[in-house]
């Protein structure tokens, strides 16, 4: 094998970067497949997992097939799915195993007396980071029951469209007598299934549109199916005159499978992947006299001390209990730098503790914390989402009304003439000039821009944000994480070059740190790869840490803070000289500058809203080219959302917590990627990418939707007005309804598949 | 054209039979996933024996 060339997995042919296997299951697949894993001691990471309390919080209830539900992280290939589904063989408890790729998923059996801790263990020694998903979170089983009545109505439409057309074709072929009478009878029956069981759906969106007064494409649908079915039912009777049941029953066919594509791939925006869950699947340490118990985070009750480990956040407002801590607050306020707090001091649900333990008591549930609040605020909202009127349904709008009155003049001044063939020619007119280009057309569209957009790694929750963002005018940036990396980098230092033994020498004392500036520090002299040790090294909490390198004594502190507004310093001691200065900043992305400036040249006004301090907010504006007016800082979470509905034809992008309520409020909410489930929630656009420019890729597809969508209307109303003519001079028939509608829709899948090819 | 009196509900018969038997299939999960039984099929365990 040659390193360097590309290789292909010897087990799954995946190619792969110069590796004998892609991945770790291929190698086990490969080599050791029947082989258990040494069952692990009570010492088993997942341990907790196996407490009472635990087991009945994941656990699906109303399952047969599975009882609980793992998130698999790293589930990429097919011998993954194979592997994951060997689980019974590796401990056997387990009794079975079925993955789910899609959502990356393993849904597990495990017998009563089986572990959930071993179970995960033998996860985690597979090679994948398991994660359990409660009930809650089961989105495949949010969605199923809903899909798989939607997938019925279509399979009952088609059966009764196809056999409708087979019916029909004797007829049309010039069948007269008894046998064209049964035949038409036969479309009848046919026809029922499809009014009283597929068509339901449009019911009820046409019952809507007249309960709330907002017209919609169902009403127009509707309308023409019940006056089709009605005018071929009395035509039936009356043994004369057309029959529409074919075109009719097609075209609930072929809306329902336009609209089952859309929904599919709507459905993919919320899954476990994405999330960067706040605190719901951790763990959290109880200490009750004196013991450790480990007890899931919606269990901790006011007056439970907690010790919060490093990296955990905390599950709601508590009191601190140690002397000092280190907080990142980024992703629940915005603030670029980590806070000290000290002793009896008040700390937030949703910051970071970035110490190695800490003592906090809790103060409130968590539902009256601030976060709480904040998440009890955007269930509220939810619901008050201004209504967007999509181009559709305002065509649809002005279609109904427009072919309506048509054929009611129409109806009236002929009925003096003939009244059977007014009737007859007016219903024609409304059955025909059924926006089946709004109703099948737009769905379809959506669809296929929705998949083209997923393969840009852009994810929407609606497509109507695709028409949404092209109306913006003021685009809404929040500060950290998403004009900013979100983390710290060295921006400059005294003395500016530092000697190798120096280096090495704080890397030694940072290395089991777990603050952003020894994130910072290890990034930047990563190529200074030698690393002597320290010894008595000692974590000051919140102050910084010291220790014995190389015979002499070092000590790292931290600048105070209020010296310093927009950077982060530290100091470092030699022996108690001061020998060195650094300063950190959270720096910009490297494509923010450009993305303003691109934004800007067509005329979109920039702001930048931060929850961060003031200065900090104008530096990083001043650098992307926001102009100060538009800059505002130490913002709270309503204080965004009221300065952002001070304008219209909003767009916010933001990533924290307290972003969610201004996601939400915007016309175009976007969660950018590492954003928190939170925001991701409200926000109806997610960019799995990192960076703003799937921004721009967003909005070129948006308008070649919008160019698409504009085809796809010209096409249906130039059919609508030829047709509409044809029926009220009495020329279309029955069979021409027949030709004309499939090719209509023809037309229609043609141009959709033809934009986004 | 007696013949047909016959084929008719055989036909509809066939057809109402394949529509059931879809959506016996749907409301048993069938269609839930669509993905992974395309990863399932690849692996057999009698096909890959060590040499």
């Amino acid at each position: 094998m040659n390193p360097g060339t590309a290789t292909n997995c010897s087990y799954c042919g995946i190619p792969t970067q110069g590796d004998f296997y892609c991945c770790r299951a291929c190698e086990i697949l490969a080599t050791q497949v029947k082989e258990m894993p040494v069952l692990a001691v009570a010492k088993n990471p997942f341990s907790y997992l196996d407490q009472k309390e635990f087991r009945d919080l994941y656990r699906h209830k109303n399952q047969d097939e599975f009882d609980f539900l793992f998130f698999a992280e790293g589930l990429h290939c097919s011998s993954c799915v194979h592997l994951l589904e060997k689980l019974p063989q590796f401990y056997e408890p387990i009794e079975k195993a079925r993955v789910n790729f899609g959502q990356s998923t393993v849904a597990v059996k495990v017998s009563d007396n089986g572990s959930l801790a071993q179970t995960a263990h033998v996860i985690q020694e597979l090679g994948y980071k398991p994660t359990l998903l409660s009930p809650h979170d089961n989105i495949v089983e949010k969605y199923k029951n809903e899909n798989r009545s939607h997938l019925k109505r279509i399979a009952v439409a088609g059966f009764c469209a196809g056999n409708t057309m087979l019916f029909v074709i004797p007829v049309y072929a010039g069948l007269a007598g008894t046998w064209a009478q049964v035949f038409n009878f036969l479309s009848f029956l046919l026809f029922l299934p499809i009014l009283f069981y597929s068509a339901i759906p449009f019911y009820k969106g046409a019952w809507n549109s007249l309960k709330y007064q907002v017209i919609n494409v169902d009403l127009p649908i509707t309308v023409a199916m019940l006056s089709g079915f009605a005018l071929s039912t009395v035509n039936l009777v009356k043994q004369d005159g057309a029959i529409y049941y074919d075109s009719t029953a097609s075209f609930i066919f072929f809306i329902l499978s336009a609209r089952y594509l859309l929904k599919r791939v709507q459905q993919n925006y919320l899954s476990p992947t994405r999330v960067q869950s706040f605190f719901k699947t951790e763990k959290y340490i109880l200490v009750e006299n004196g013991e450790e118990k480990s007890i899931p985070w919606s269990h901790a009750k006011p007056g439970d001390l907690l010790k919060i480990q490093r990296h955990q956040t905390l599950p709601t407002d508590s009191v601190l209990e140690s002397s000092r801590a280190n907080l990142d607050m980024s992703l629940f306020n915005g603030e670029s730098l980590p806070k000290i707090f000290s002793e009896g001091m008040s700390l937030f649900a949703g910051t970071k503790v970035l110490d190695e333990s800490v003592l906090v008591r809790v103060k409130v549930p968590f539902t009256e914390s601030k976060l709480g609040v904040l998440l009890k605020q955007l269930d509220q909202n939810a619901l008050q989402k201004s209504h967007f009127i999509t181009l559709s349904d305002k065509l649809a709008q002005k279609l109904i009304v427009a072919v309506f009155s048509i054929a009611l003049v129409f109806f009236f001044l002929y009925m003096n003439v003939n009244p059977t063939e007014a009737f007859n020619r007016s219903l024609a007119l409304i059955v025909l000039a059924c926006p089946c280009a709004l109703a099948f057309g737009s769905p379809l569209t959506f669809g296929l821009a929705l998949k083209k957009a997923q393969k840009l790694g852009i994810l929407l929750k609606d497509a109507t944000s695709l028409e949404r963002i092209l109306k913006i005018r003021n685009v809404f940036f929040d500060k950290t994480g998403t004009l900013t990396e979100g983390n710290l980098q060295i921006s400059h230092s005294e003395p500016a070059e530092f000697p190798e033994n120096l280096k090495r020498a704080i890397l030694s004392l940072e290395a089991f740190s777990y603050h952003p500036v020894a994130f910072a520090l290890r990034k930047a002299w990563a190529h200074t790869l030698e690393i002597s040790t320290a010894s008595n090294v000692q974590e000051v909490l919140g102050r910084g840490v010291q220790g014995d390198v190389e015979g002499c004594h070092y000590e790292i502190r931290h600048l105070a803070e209020s010296t310093h507004e927009v950077e982060t310093g530290i100091e470092v001691l030699k022996d108690g000289v001061s020998v060195a200065r650094l300063y950190f900043v959270d720096a910009l992305r490297a494509d923010s500058r450009s993305a303003v400036q691109n934004l800007q040249r067509q005329n979109i006004r920039c702001f930048l809203l931060s929850g961060d301090k003031k200065a900090r907010a104008l530096q990083a504006a001043e650098a992307c080219g926001i102009p100060a007016e538009n800059t505002y800082g130490e913002l709270f979470p309503e204080d965004k959302k009221a300065l952002l509905e001070k304008h219209t034809d909003t767009c916010m992008i933001g990533d924290g917590a307290n972003d969610s309520l201004s996601l939400q409020a915007a016309d175009v909410g976007i969660a950018v990627k590492g954003s928190v489930d939170l925001s991701l929630q409200s926000a109806d656009v997610y960019f799995m990418r990192g960076g703003l420019s799937p921004l721009f890729d967003l909005l070129n597809l948006a308008k070649q939707t919008r160019h698409v969508l504009v085809r796809n209307l010209t096409i249906s109303l130039v059919y609508n007005t030829l047709g509409g003519t044809l029926a009220l001079m009495g020329f279309i028939n029955p069979m021409m309804a027949a030709i004309l509608m499939p090719l209509s829709s023809l037309a229609i899948i043609l141009s959709s598949l033809w934009g986004f090819r | 054209m007696n013949i047909l009196t016959l084929m008719i509900p055989m036909a509809l018969l066939l057809g109402i039979g394949f529509v059931s038997a879809f959506l016996w299939a749907t409301s048993k999960g069938q269609f839930d996933d669509l993905e992974t039984p395309a990863h399932r099929i690849l692996n057999d365990d009698n096909e890959r024996k060590h040499s």
